[in-house]
């Protein structure tokens, strides 16, 4: 991007001047980012007017606001105006025609993960015309959450079929001035899931984004909501263990979970898009803000994420712990290879009486990879009884990376129970050797310890996700031992 | 009140004493850049608006006084409210290879003696507060041991406060240059009796050569209304070991900077901390372990009491550089919160650069056992007893790596007469 910020506005602005909107065979809008980008996203998608204010007043905090600094990851200045902020969902005639034109590394990775050929065509984005299980999967699966009075659908849906819904929660956890990447999300998402579980309803499946397979491309300003209404309770899956291909180099998502009483939220992650080659050109820009917000007494929130993808992950999914008894827990694996950076973390805050939450974050950085631990833990003068139990351990595979543990423990009653522990070190030499002695290969033996560290992660993913993420990690971590 | 203003007309540095340039520019320094705020990380739990103003003396009480200390007949220097008291004074006796002399008395003599402290705290980088002092200091004290000497008995240096001081505030600097081999035990004491309303600005600067052996102490006994600021660094050499220990106790604002910094193989650094934050009062420390050497070795432990609606604030960075192998380092933090409105902030952290290490760090915020109470009050101890006699236990982790006995009384009869109980006996066990 060679020209400054002011000559792509004033080029925008000298296109759009006149009635922009009315041009719907629009595909891509150029880059630049102004209130008329802004207009033109909702217009597109027919947004109420409600919305496209929503959306305007977040844009102006979002100008005001400055880019943060504080994580411990090293990027080259993001030029906002040099991204497009609109892209129609791609028709089947753009992607690749057929495996063969796929990048055979990609190829190669899905194997290894063992990834049945027909997924492996829709992940690469290549054009499917037979109508494959997935599809199938995904009608009947409709129809037994419709039974159940479930509400899974993609966001622009919701805002039009459900307008109540989300005009009533949007923005509640996470406001649009939150910060600098929530501002921008609430300014230009593009589309996302929304999840409502009427009350005292157990989601007959679990939910997966993997599965929602009408709003494809959505994933640069993806927006979720969900709400899970008193008594009720949702799994959540999110992401997929395969790298998926994806030409935005900038992600900023914005997460929001709504736990009413008694109510209970699992949300799982696996994340793995693109990392950047071994010398860290390319990559994704992961700077995600999630946060559940426990308002009903006995709700409950669970964070499980599996962190192996992007060159720069930036995310602390939190719990709002309001509601008395409510519980928050944080269940993370962060893997950083090659010249990989992730700051990630969790915060918890204790508002209410009796909360408790549970925080285990384990780290792994191999080559020249960054990892940091930060978090939050505050127990409010109000939180009578809370109770905070958090441990992070870092393994260091290489004498290029670092591991690094930025714990905040804040404590205003005096009835409260924190503790707080975490180790680093490298990976076991005893270990190694006797899996050695025993006939295991070098990198096999790596897998294994890697595997038994994080395994109090893993135990909290759903079934076969958890089998995934081992494969996944093994895949992300070859070469790394040498 | 200004405080840049007060401080710059009563300590302006002299145009005509040595370091006249690098003091003034590092006043003008201090001056353009303001004072914190809470916004900067370093200073995000501590607030420094009660440092620009003036304690309120009729109820600035005294923390109890550990002027017995002073009584040991050791080799000790005493300032009252910034001024050298020769009459308390006494450094007689001295071993051969121990010279201990005024900073006044360096300044005039053989200003060369202190020209590593001043550069490095009159930089663009010296933290605002070492910079302040390192610009203004007038007095303090200079310790140099020549290659294997050894002070057995503890130095004392000793910064008394009164409420009948002229000045506001107090600028003490105290550099300490241990030799080769040498050994020596210092203890830095801060104490301010009821009434004072001080603003005390401490740099302490500890440079331990090649095996030698340094034990610091650093009693802070300030009285309640006074604000009191420290920084300490330690520059460890190789092999050498260097042990702080910071008991902190008084001011309505203190804080204490510690910079350790282990700069060849075989340095070992201990940090221990004790800190009580009473009704009133805000107490901070920083504690930052700079690993730049493999083969080196931090134990750090910090514990930390908070009671009424006394407010205790611990960082605790480790820093282990990249290429620095073989390194083991250990932190804790443990705190106990003693009434409801009291407050803990607590920052472990870790940054770690290099693969072949045993980092681990470990916090803790929680209050008095309740099945230990309940123990105690079903053996018939009144509940008020109970309490002060497990906050007493809290405490003796840190209390008893203590070596300097006369201190390691005081602290015990302290923790234990803050709560008005008996010191316990030591129970023996029958067999």
């Amino acid at each position: 991007m060679a020209a400054t910020s002011s000559d792509v506005q004033s080029l925008i602005g000298q296109k759009y001047e006149a009635g922009f909107i009315t041009d719907i065979e629009q595909e891509h809008l150029p880059p630049g980012l102004s209130e008329d980008t802004v207009r033109f996203i909702s217009g597109k998608k027919g947004e109420p007017a409600w919305l496209l204010e929503w959306r305007l007043k977040a844009f102006r905090r979002w100008q005001e606001m400055q880019e943060p600094a504080w994580a411990h990851v090293d990027y080259p200045k993001i030029d906002y105006q040099s991204i497009s902020y609109w892209a129609a969902p791609k028709s089947a005639g753009d992607g690749p025609k057929s495996l063969s034109e796929v990048d055979p590394k990609l190829i190669e990775t899905y194997n290894k993960l063992g990834i049945p050929l027909e997924e492996q065509k829709m992940l690469a984005g290549v054009a499917v015309d037979v109508v494959f299980d997935s599809v199938s999967v995904h009608t009947t699966f409709k129809d037994k959450l419709a039974a159940a009075g479930v509400i899974f659908c993609s966001f622009s849906e919701a805002v039009r079929e459900h307008p109540e819904l989300i005009r009533q929660y949007l923005g509640s956890v996470v406001p649009q001035h939150d910060n600098y990447f929530a501002a921008l999300n609430s300014a230009v998402f593009s589309d996302g899931s929304f999840v409502y579980i009427p009350k005292n309803t157990r989601c007959p499946m679990e939910l997966s984004t993997y599965f929602r397979m009408n709003a494809r491309n959505t994933g640069q300003f993806e927006r979720t909501l969900i709400v899970a209404d008193a008594g009720s309770y949702v799994s959540y899956l999110e992401g997929c263990t395969a790298p998926q291909r994806d030409d935005n180099q900038l992600h900023a998502a914005v997460v929001e979970l709504v736990v009413l009483d008694d109510a209970e939220i699992k949300y799982s992650t696996v994340q793995n898009w693109y990392p950047g080659d071994e010398e860290g050109r390319g990559g994704i820009y992961n700077f995600v803000t999630k946060r559940a917000d426990c308002r009903g007494r006995n709700a409950k929130v669970s964070w499980t994420q599996v962190e192996t993808g992007s060159a720069i992950t930036w995310k602390y999914p939190s719990c709002v712990l309001r509601g008395e008894n409510s519980v928050g827990e944080f269940y993370s694996v962060a893997l950083t290879h090659n010249r990989q950076q992730a700051d990630t973390g969790t915060k918890m805050i204790h508002l209410g009486r009796n909360t408790r939450s549970t925080i285990v974050s384990k780290g792994i950085s191999a080559g020249r990879g960054q990892n940091a631990y930060r978090g939050l833990v505050r127990i409010a003068r109000s939180a009578e009884g809370a109770r905070n139990y958090t441990q992070c351990d870092s393994l260091l595979i290489g004498d290029q990376c670092g591991a690094h543990t930025f714990p905040y423990v804040e404590v205003k009653n005096s009835s409260a129970k924190v503790e707080h522990e975490a180790s680093t070190s490298k990976i076991s030499e005893d270990q190694l050797f006797y899996l050695r002695s025993r006939g295991i290969g070098q990198e096999d033996a790596v897998n294994l310890i890697v595997n038994g560290f994080c395994k109090q992660v893993f135990k909290e993913l759903p079934m076969e996700f958890a089998v995934e993420a081992q494969k996944l990690l093994s895949v992300s971590l070859e070469g790394a031992v040498g | 009140m200004d405080w840049l203003a007060a401080l710059s007309r009563e300590f302006a540095p002299d145009a005509t004493a040595p370091y006249a340039d690098i003091r003034q520019a590092a006043l003008r320094r201090v001056g353009a850049r303001g004072l914190p705020t809470p916004r900067e990380e370093a200073w995000k739990y501590t607030d420094l608006k009660p440092y620009d103003g003036a304690g309120d003396a009729a109820r600035s009480q005294a923390q109890p006084s550990p002027l017995a200390l002073l009584e040991t007949g050791g080799p000790q220097l005493v300032f009252v409210d910034g001024v050298l008291d020769a009459a308390r004074s006494s450094l007689s006796a001295l071993p051969a290879g121990v010279r201990v002399r005024t900073l006044s008395q360096v300044l005039r003599e053989e200003p060369d003696a202190i020209a590593q402290a001043m550069a490095r705290y009159t930089a663009e980088d010296a933290q605002i507060f070492a910079a302040l002092n390192a610009a203004c200091a007038r007095d303090g004290a200079v310790v140099e041991l020549a290659a294997g000497a050894t002070l057995a008995q503890p130095l004392v240096v000793a910064f008394l406060n009164t409420a009948a001081a002229t000045r506001l505030f107090t600028l003490p600097l105290v550099v300490v240059k241990a030799g080769a081999q040498s050994a020596l035990s210092l203890l830095e004491l801060h104490y301010g009796a009821a009434g004072a309303t001080n603003h005390s600005n401490a740099l302490c600067d500890i440079e331990a050569d090649t095996g030698s052996r340094v034990e610091h102490y650093r009693l802070q006994a300030e009285a309640s209304g006074a604000v009191h600021i420290g920084n300490l660094r330690l520059g460890i050499g190789r092999d050498a070991r260097v042990a702080s220990h910071s008991l902190a106790f008084g001011g309505r604002l203190a804080r204490l900077d510690i910079n350790a910094e282990l700069t060849a193989p075989g340095g070992e650094v201990v940090l221990n901390g004790l800190f009580q934050a009473g009704a009133g009062q805000h107490i901070d420390h920083q504690t930052r372990i700079d690993h730049a050497a493999p083969h080196t070795t931090s134990h750090e432990l910090y514990k930390g009491l908070a009671g009424g609606d006394g407010r205790g604030v611990f960082r605790g960075q480790v820093l282990v550089r990249k290429h620095a192998q073989k390194i083991a380092a250990r932190q804790a933090s443990h705190n106990l919160l003693l009434s409801p409105l009291a407050e803990i902030d607590t920052k472990p952290e870790l940054e770690i650069y290099a693969d072949d290490v045993t980092c681990a760090h470990g916090a803790t915020v929680g209050q008095l056992d309740d099945t230990a109470l309940f123990y105690l009050r079903s053996r018939g101890i009144a509940e008020a007893e109970a309490r002060a006699l497990l906050v007493f236990g809290f405490t003796q982790e840190v209390v008893e790596q203590v070596a300097f006995e006369p201190l390691r009384n005081w602290l015990a009869e302290t923790l234990a007469g803050s709560a008005d109980v008996p010191l316990p006996e030591r129970v023996e066990l029958a067999s």
